[in-house]
């Protein structure tokens, strides 16, 4: 192993890693795995944020959070960016995730009568929700949602 | 300088302990993690978003198959760390990598997974395992030399050529970090209170919405002390574009490593995102003489 090829190496690899950088710049939007230029916490942001998020609710109910264990293996990241890809893809994709959701409460948790398992986009105010303690969903729109079966 | 900065004489047991520490760590993932990603290999196919290695599919392999390849990928990183036959740990590396590129080509890519694979792969193309390795009582014995790198003095530059390249991958990848924040619209604005609080903001309400247990106090006392998050976010954007420095010296890259170990501690607690790697020191370990914790006597004997 010759100092020449341990330099060809430290080239191919280093480059290689900034090499992201370069379509980032083209696609802003691009991203990869191993290689990437991390663009985490790099958007702007703006006073409200858009949230998908899954709920039930029924008769003598009142909403309940579902997490997002119950249609993803992966983080909660994972589980915001399937939901938002599935909005993209629209109705089917929306009602699929909806309707797998609902099988999975129905397994782990005594579903009561007429449950329904709810897709839901709306904007929130981190300020306004965290800080001042206005915890409401602004501009609130029903996705998807089909029932909990017993 | 170059010299120094890249082929500098150090001791084998160096990269050899980057090599059980980075593996051990990645073995630990599968090891943890392995059924989970089991689970999302059998995600329905729609969900399917290839990146890296994983774009050579159209379309998610059998779930079986990839099983199987976890497996394959748990016992390459056993013998990585076990430092057995050193000559193919590139070929595990890659595995890992596939592996990661894999799990993550399921609607949201991670960025917690990068660090450990390059430092692996760094580590499986350098001769990481001549010492406190198989390889090294293979090498005693004379046995199976085509499995392993040729003996080498206890004290060479390729050790440190190991060592420092593992250094530059963790720079470089910090450095991208930072110069995608100034890249975005905000330019060096990002590095402002209000910003900060914003990308709380965002990380929260999804918390808040998608997790059992919402969102932790450490949120609140962010936006109520929110004048602090304007030094806290000049100090992450310098700390990221100026890693590069942190090569051309070590006590500089020492400095680097605890200020972005701090750095990774203020997300965890104001974010509730953990990069486990950084924050269990592991990723910065290569900035320090870690043969040191073995007495000196018993060095050259591993």
């Amino acid at each position: 192993m010759s100092r020449s090829w341990a330099i060809v190496v430290n080239l191919v690899l280093c480059l290689s890693a900034l090499a992201p950088a370069v379509p980032a710049v083209v696609h802003r939007s691009w991203d990869s795995f191993p290689l990437s230029f991390y663009p985490m916490f790099s958007e702007s942001r703006r006073e409200t944020e858009t949230v998908r998020y899954v709920q039930v609710r029924g008769p003598g109910h009142p909403p309940e959070k579902v997490p997002f264990g119950y249609w993803t293996s992966g983080g909660f990241n994972q589980g915001s960016m399937q939901l938002r890809a599935a909005d993209r893809r629209g109705k089917e994709a929306l009602d699929q995730i909806c309707e797998q959701i609902a099988e999975r409460w129905a397994r782990k948790r005594e579903p009561g009568p007429r449950l329904r398992v709810e897709i839901v986009k709306g904007e929130v105010n981190p300020k306004e929700y965290f800080v001042d303690g206005k915890k409401r969903v602004r501009s609130r729109q029903l996705l998807a949602q089909c029932p909990v079966a017993r | 300088m170059i010299e120094r900065m890249f082929f500098p004489e150090v001791h084998a047991l160096r990269p050899a302990l980057l090599r059980v520490t980075a593996g051990g760590y990645a073995f630990s993932m599968l090891w943890r993690y392995g059924p989970a990603y089991s689970r999302l290999a059998r995600e329905p196919a729609e969900r399917f978003a290839p990146v890296g290695p994983a774009a050579l599919f159209s379309e998610p392999v059998d779930p079986e198959l990839f099983d199987l390849f976890q497996l394959g990928t748990m016992f390459g990183m056993a013998c990585f760390v076990l430092g057995f036959a050193h000559r193919l740990a590139p070929i595990a590396a890659m595995m890992l990598i596939s592996l990661f590129a894999y799990r993550t080509s399921w609607g949201k890519i991670y960025h917690s997974d990068n660090l450990f694979c390059l430092q692996v792969l760094a580590l499986a193309l350098t001769p990481s395992a001549s010492a406190f390795s198989v390889d090294r009582w293979l090498e005693r014995k004379g046995w199976l030399p085509w499995l392993r790198w040729p003996a080498l003095e206890r004290i060479d530059w390729r050790f440190g050529w190991s060592v420092q390249l593992v250094c530059a991958l963790t720079l470089i990848a910090y450095f991208l970090a930072g110069w995608a924040k100034i890249h975005g619209d905000l330019g060096l604005g990002w590095a402002s209170a209000d910003n900060l609080m914003a990308q709380i903001g965002k990380n929260a309400v999804q918390h808040e919405f998608l997790t059992e247990e919402g969102v932790a106090m450490s949120v609140t006392w962010a936006f109520q002390l929110g004048w602090l998050l304007g030094p806290a976010a000049w100090i992450a954007l310098l700390v990221e574009l100026l890693a590069p420095v942190a090569l051309i010296d070590r006590r500089v890259g020492q400095v680097w490593s605890v200020l972005t170990w701090c750095m990774h501690v203020g997300i965890g607690l104001l974010m509730e995102i953990f990069f486990w790697y950084p924050l269990y020191g592991l990723a910065f370990l290569p900035f320090f003489p870690v043969e040191k914790v073995v007495p000196a006597a018993w060095r050259d004997r591993l």
